[in-house]
């Protein structure tokens, strides 16, 4: 996603129809929605108060629950909405976005609509490694590109095989080189000229492989996105018989880009997966996918080894997101529980936001069914124990994902 | 993990089965075991048996089923449009399946513009992937908040994805 932080569900939707745990039906932009949710919900309003109280009591745990939402974070619920709104109802309907089922059904929203942007200009720069692709990016952004994107040219030459209407020279690109996918956009079309300049101007002296083409043709630009999100379906389609297709979805502080993507790059290659790294680079969010055999207790162990060493780099050093936008699922919850493990990981990687969490879920589930072992369990091993093993990838099921293929 | 348990062949266990067809209506409760193996993956490297998948036509189905599992201490999970690429969508309880029936997009045309997702009328509703809802909106100056560079099987709403 490019909406970055600022565009997302949560910033643009107005209100909702919640279907509460109990069955309760809540229209939250109802002039009395407030009371009503009191009258049925009397024990969460209340709860959701106190956590709210809680939190702003402390101001070092606010400071880092705002620091953490900052970027891209899709780890448990989004905690700031304790910070954002005020009253019960609007803290709930803001906890529910990204909360996966666990508080509430959206039987309807409203959203607001953000402006289009309807004139573009891209272009692919290619580098040749990927460090020196990551390097420009933050120069990119404050030079006002809408979206830098990255992927290596493993992935690229790929697409030139499955996606028509790539360049040509894709073929030829040096294995080890990556490429960034620069974006601007602007209501008026006259203002491109300047944009493009603007983007070279940030490039200057560095080291490219090709001068960049900007296109403002709309079927190239479509071509240019396809293969972009299509890179999932590329990797699945390119991975041995047999093996789990695992994308991950991590975000650090955009300016240090360069540096992460280098260190997974890294962290991939210690554990023999391959090192290509992928993602929407101007927002800090770095994707890349595993690929291992489940069947195999080696392959088992070594996704385990690689993803410890994950949460560590991304926790610790960079103090990032485990999950930007794709969810915390059966895949997160273990690594963000406080039982079982050294040091507890949560969206805000400490044990009180973890409190928090449970805290939350425990104040709409005491007296309900909805459960929480997607979102919420306490131990890794159950994660292990839900992987499936395809017998065999067939070559439309590898490309595919859409849920419930 | 090895192959479908045993109690699969059966389909849906009673008293479930019974209990949710009359709560529900036959048609909207799918009990085989066909139907139970083909809810247990989603995009996800992950795989839950549900006891039985539902899938709702209103809020007001999912409110039964959601009483109903409170009633009878039985986990309800919902699957809306997302991927579901960590395991947000699956279950070992019932499922809610609200991709089929809450589908559509309506665009105000009253200034702010606002895209509506109501049930049962037609608009963003949970099963709607957001670029459908981009793509439909009549207008050409306003996109939802799951623009071009969203998946096109991301979800806007649903059970909240993200």
């Amino acid at each position: 996603m490019r909406c970055g932080v600022t565009q997302d569900s949560y910033s643009t939707v107005r209100s909702m129809t919640l279907v509460l745990p109990s069955g309760a039906t809540i229209d939250t932009a109802a002039p009395d929605a407030e009371e009503r949710f009191a009258e049925v919900e009397p024990e969460l309003a209340c709860g959701l108060i106190q956590i709210r109280d809680q939190i702003r009591a402390d101001e070092p745990l606010a400071e880092r629950i705002r620091r953490k939402f900052r970027i891209k974070n899709t780890m448990g619920y989004r905690l700031v909405a304790f910070l954002d709104a005020e009253t019960p109802l609007e803290i709930f309907r803001r906890l529910v976005v990204g909360s996966e089922g666990t508080l509430a059904f959206i039987a309807e929203a409203v959203f607001d609509t953000v402006p289009l942007l309807p004139h573009t200009t891209t272009t692919w720069v290619h580098f040749p490694d990927l460090h020196a692709t990551v390097e420009p990016v933050p120069d990119l952004v404050a030079a006002g590109a809408t979206a830098v994107e990255m992927m290596v040219a493993p992935a690229l030459i790929a697409a030139s095989d499955s996606i028509p209407g790539t360049p040509e020279y894709w073929r030829e690109l040096p294995p080890e080189s990556a490429a960034l996918l620069i974006e601007y956009r602007s209501d008026d079309p006259a203002d491109l000229d300047g944009m493009e300049q603007q983007a070279l101007d940030a490039l200057a002296g560095r080291a490219t492989l090709r001068a960049p083409e900007f296109t403002r043709d709309e079927e190239l630009t479509e071509v240019y996105w396809r293969t972009r999100e299509g890179l999932h379906g590329i990797v699945g389609g390119m991975r041995p018989q047999g093996t789990a297709l695992i994308i991950e979805d991590v975000c650090v502080p955009p300016e240090r880009i360069a540096e992460s993507a280098t260190d997974i790059q890294g962290l991939l290659g210690k554990h023999g997966f391959l090192p290509d790294v992928a993602g929407h680079t101007s927002a800090g969010n770095l994707h890349f996918m595993l690929t291992p055999n489940f069947a195999q207790a080696e392959d088992r162990d070594r996704y385990e080894a690689f993803m410890s060493d994950l949460v560590d780099l991304v926790v610790d050093k960079y103090d990032g997101s485990l999950k930007a936008e794709h969810g915390t699922g059966i895949n997160m919850a273990p690594t963000s529980s406080a039982s079982g493990e050294p040091r507890p990981r949560s969206s805000c990687g400490e044990s009180s936001s973890w409190r928090i969490r449970m805290a939350c879920w425990h104040r709409v589930s005491s007296s309900t069914a909805i459960p929480k072992h997607t979102f919420a369990t306490s131990s890794r091993r159950r994660r292990s124990r839900r992987w499936r093993t395809p017998a065999s990838n067939a070559a439309s099921a590898s490309r595919c994902a859409r849920a419930g293929c | 993990m090895g192959p479908a348990p045993e109690w699969i062949a059966a389909g849906t266990p009673q008293p479930l089965r019974s209990d949710l067809k009359s709560l529900l209506g036959a048609d909207r409760v799918l009990t085989r075991a066909l139907d139970l193996i083909r809810y247990a993956s989603d995009a996800s490297p992950y795989r839950l048996f549900p006891k039985a998948v539902v899938q709702a036509r209103n809020a007001g189905d999912v409110a039964n089923v959601l009483r109903y599992g409170r009633e009878h201490g039985v986990p309800v999970t919902l699957r809306s449009a997302g991927t579901s690429l960590n395991g947000q969508g699956q279950s070992d309880g019932i499922l809610v399946d609200v991709r089929r029936h809450f589908t559509g997009v309506e665009v105000e045309e009253v200034a702010p513009r606002r895209v509506l997702a109501r049930e049962p009328r037609s608009d963003v509703r949970t099963g709607c992937c957001s670029l459908s809802a981009s793509a439909s909106a009549p207008i050409r100056r306003a996109r939802t908040s799951r623009p071009l560079g969203a998946s096109s099987r991301t979800t806007p709403a649903g059970c909240g994805a993200a």
